[in-house]
């Protein structure tokens, strides 16, 4: 009798728990005085490390606010979100790239107007124009940004110099240099590999640029139109067959292992990698006891449309229409943007900040990475068309790589591939124009 | 009172699997069938198009047959493998040894680790360029070979983790040997039936219709299968030689925001599943030996 008693009593404490269990999440997010924020972010250890040393600060100085941070790695950020975002559970406070703001704003509202937020963020200190250019939604301002970005060439100074090349910071690179210079280094160095990729950095960094370069303008046009060509697609897939016949880049079976972790491909890690076109921003990640790293132009041929370098802002804070904390988050972001403790303790973790402010601060304590900042100078000094949010679209970034791959794999003639390139885009376009 | 409650008891006991079958899985069946017929995108309202996403599928989608090729070729290599594999290591199990339990264990525990994203890495980590299998060959003198990265050889690399964990198949496959009574074997050995006649002219019938569980249990399962070939090879692999089926729904579904069109998708593989399981149940009949029959 005792036993049934007991097995009673367990079986409906089972049940209980699990209807606590479901309740306990609403219950701990706010009990009045204390409110829990979430922040996410992505990124590597350094900007995982300073930002939650900032949380810390933060809650020293509001002892009420306590900020919970979701990291995790760019590759599955972006779905996570999204799901989070079907689910109403996004957090309040959310890192995203710059182009996503288009993406999401396809979406339906999700993203908080921040100028309603104008009395508790001073954003006086950021250049309107910049903030009109990248962080618009029509007339909502629905982020701003935590740091600036453009496309850079990276090079690693003890490998070059290891094998006798010369490159420094104003050298002027062109794509047949890229093609001179590789098997150069080819000889001095057998294992090692000149213009170090991952399938997407061949897609975005040196794909686009190089189709871009041809014609100038924007990869996909605002209007849900084509902006490359036929023929500036052909000359790009002939370039990287060359790239990949003369063994200037890694078979691309071997970097698609690394795909979105270019920084963690033995061939780069053991510096025997010359150089990469990346965006400033993982200039730190890249960095390493074999590779020193020094900045100049991406290749730009002789006679090109223009120099088709992205530079925008790196990440932007924004925050999430779903939030019961708008406020708290608002004044969160103020005070990460234009505290001077704040500065210093997120130092340049996100890329070069993006406010004057924030530079001399940093500069003036010498806390900010100087290839970054040179960096910087060079990709807004040789500025090409700000690539729009459509042009990043997920589906025909999958597209373009597949049909890469299939080039490089000798599937499919460059022509052939121009054509499939366009036909399918233009499908996908009608299909987000019509949405 | 205590009549109602002597109702009510057995209720509360599964109530949390209740409350799982119900949230985790009917609801979500009954609405991916809904959102098959609308143009759901996760975040915005849905709307009611009809049977456009199951025609998109078949008529044009470069990825769908292609997709479902893989998945069938998969199949094809795990299958069989894990299988036999099992039951190779059942019977070996199933001998008399001293400190067997042991055994058992050892080789269960695969199945434990799963699926799982870690042992996914660390498949990474063997059969990559500069990996653990290259180093061992490299010591033999072989070249090193991009097992991953080379479109001829990845999708099986992939199937050989399934293979490798076959333990629940081999748990249940030990259960069955151990149902089929020493008295049916010894009489056969007496009458003169050699090692390799007992096995396959008594054991095997007597365990077909485990081997028929087994066979549908885990074709059902590679089938849907997704994390390994995920995280793999993320993009679906060289060539998209590793571009499962359950690759194709995350990416239409939580990548490209298509919703609708990856649960029109999920229904499809769903009818497929189900025509080969019925297939296989009405060919098993000739097949499958019960004892009780």
């Amino acid at each position: 009798m005792a036993n049934r008693r007991f097995k009673q009593i367990v079986a409906f404490g089972l049940a209980l728990t699990m209807t606590a269990g479901m309740g306990a999440a609403a219950a701990y997010a706010d009990d009045g005085e204390n409110i829990v924020l979430r922040f996410s972010w992505w990124g590597a250890e350094a900007r995982h490390e300073k930002t939650l040393a900032a949380f810390e600060r933060y809650h020293e100085l509001h002892p009420n606010i306590t900020i919970e941070g979701e990291y995790s790695s760019i590759d599955t950020y972006y779905q996570k979100l999204v799901t989070q975002f079907a689910g109403g559970t996004a957090p309040d406070i959310i890192q995203i790239d710059q182009p996503w703001i288009e993406d999401f704003a396809m979406q339906g509202q999700l993203l908080e107007d921040l100028n309603d937020y104008t009395d508790i963020i001073d954003m006086s200190t950021y250049d309107a124009d910049y903030l009109a250019g990248w962080c618009m939604n029509g007339d909502r301002l629905e982020a701003l940004p935590l740091g600036l970005n453009g496309y850079t060439t990276m090079y690693n100074k003890k490998a070059l110099e290891a094998a006798g090349i010369e490159i420094d910071s104003s050298t002027e690179l062109t794509w047949d240099d890229i093609l001179t210079l590789g098997e150069q280094y080819k000889e001095a160095n057998p294992d090692g590999i000149f213009l170090h990729t991952d399938p997407n950095t061949l897609e975005k960094n040196i794909f686009r640029p190089y189709v871009i370069q041809q014609y100038g303008g924007y990869f996909l046009n605002p209007d849900f139109t084509i902006g490359f060509t036929r023929e500036s697609l052909i000359n790009a897939y002939n370039y990287l067959i060359e790239l990949s016949d003369r063994g200037i880049i890694q078979p691309l079976n071997e970097t698609a292992t690394f795909d979105g972790k270019i920084d963690q491909n033995p061939v780069w890690v053991n510096g025997q990698a010359a150089l990469c076109i990346r965006w400033v921003s993982d200039l730190q990640q890249l960095l390493n006891d074999n590779v020193d790293i020094g900045v100049c132009r991406i290749p730009v041929n002789e006679g090109a449309a223009e120099t088709g370098i992205n530079c925008k802002p790196s990440m932007v804070a924004t925050i999430y229409t779903g939030s019961e904390h708008k406020k708290e988050a608002a004044e969160f972001i103020n005070w990460m943007v234009n505290d001077e403790e704040a500065t210093t303790i997120l130092a340049d973790c996100r890329g070069v900040p993006p406010t004057e402010r924030q530079r001399t601060q940093l500069q003036e304590a010498g806390m900010l990475n100087a290839a970054m900042a040179e960096g910087i100078s060079i990709a807004v000094a040789n500025a090409g068309t700000p690539q729009n949010g459509l042009s990043d679209n997920a589906e025909v970034t999958a597209i373009s790589l597949d049909i890469i791959a299939r080039v490089l794999y000798k599937q499919i003639s460059p022509e052939d591939a121009a054509d499939e390139m366009i036909q399918r885009t233009e499908e996908k376009l009608e299909t987000l124009k019509n949405s | 009172m205590k009549k109602r409650w002597k109702r009510f008891e057995g209720y509360v006991y599964i109530a949390p699997w209740l409350f799982g079958f119900f949230a985790l899985q009917l609801y979500p069946l009954v609405v991916s069938f809904i959102y098959s017929f609308t143009d759901f995108s996760m975040l915005k309202e849905p709307h009611y198009i009809g049977l456009k996403n199951y025609i998109q599928a078949f008529t044009n989608d470069p990825y769908f047959f292609k997709s479902l090729g893989v998945t069938f070729m998969y199949v094809l290599y795990a299958l069989p493998g894990k299988l036999v594999f099992a039951l190779i290591i059942a019977v070996i199990l199933n001998q008399k040894i001293r400190g067997i339990g042991i055994f058992r264990t050892l080789y269960y525990l695969p199945s434990i680790l799963g699926g799982s994203v870690a042992v996914s890495i660390l498949w990474r980590f063997i059969f990559m360029k500069d990996g653990m299998l290259n180093n061992i060959l490299g010591v033999f003198g072989f070249e090193a070979f991009d097992w991953i990265g080379n479109p001829a050889t990845s999708l099986f690399i992939v199937a050989l983790l399934q293979i490798w964990q076959f333990g629940s198949s081999m748990v249940l496959f030990l259960a069955g040997l151990k149902n089929i009574s020493p008295e049916v074997i010894e009489s056969a050995r007496i009458d003169g039936a050699g090692a390799l006649q007992r096995f396959f002219r008594i054991t095997l019938p007597l365990l077909s219709p485990i081997i028929l569980f087994n066979f549908v249990m885990q074709m059902i399962q590679l089938f849907q299968d997704f994390s390994a070939a995920f995280v793999i090879t993320p993009n679906g692999g060289p060539l998209k030689k590793t571009y499962l089926y359950g690759m194709m729904l995350y990416q239409n579904g939580f990548q490209f925001f298509k919703m609708g069109y990856a649960s029109a998708q999920s229904w499809v593989l769903f009818v497929i599943i189900i025509t080969i399981t019925g297939c296989i149940f009405a060919f098993s009949r000739k097949l499958v030996h019960y004892e009780d029959e």
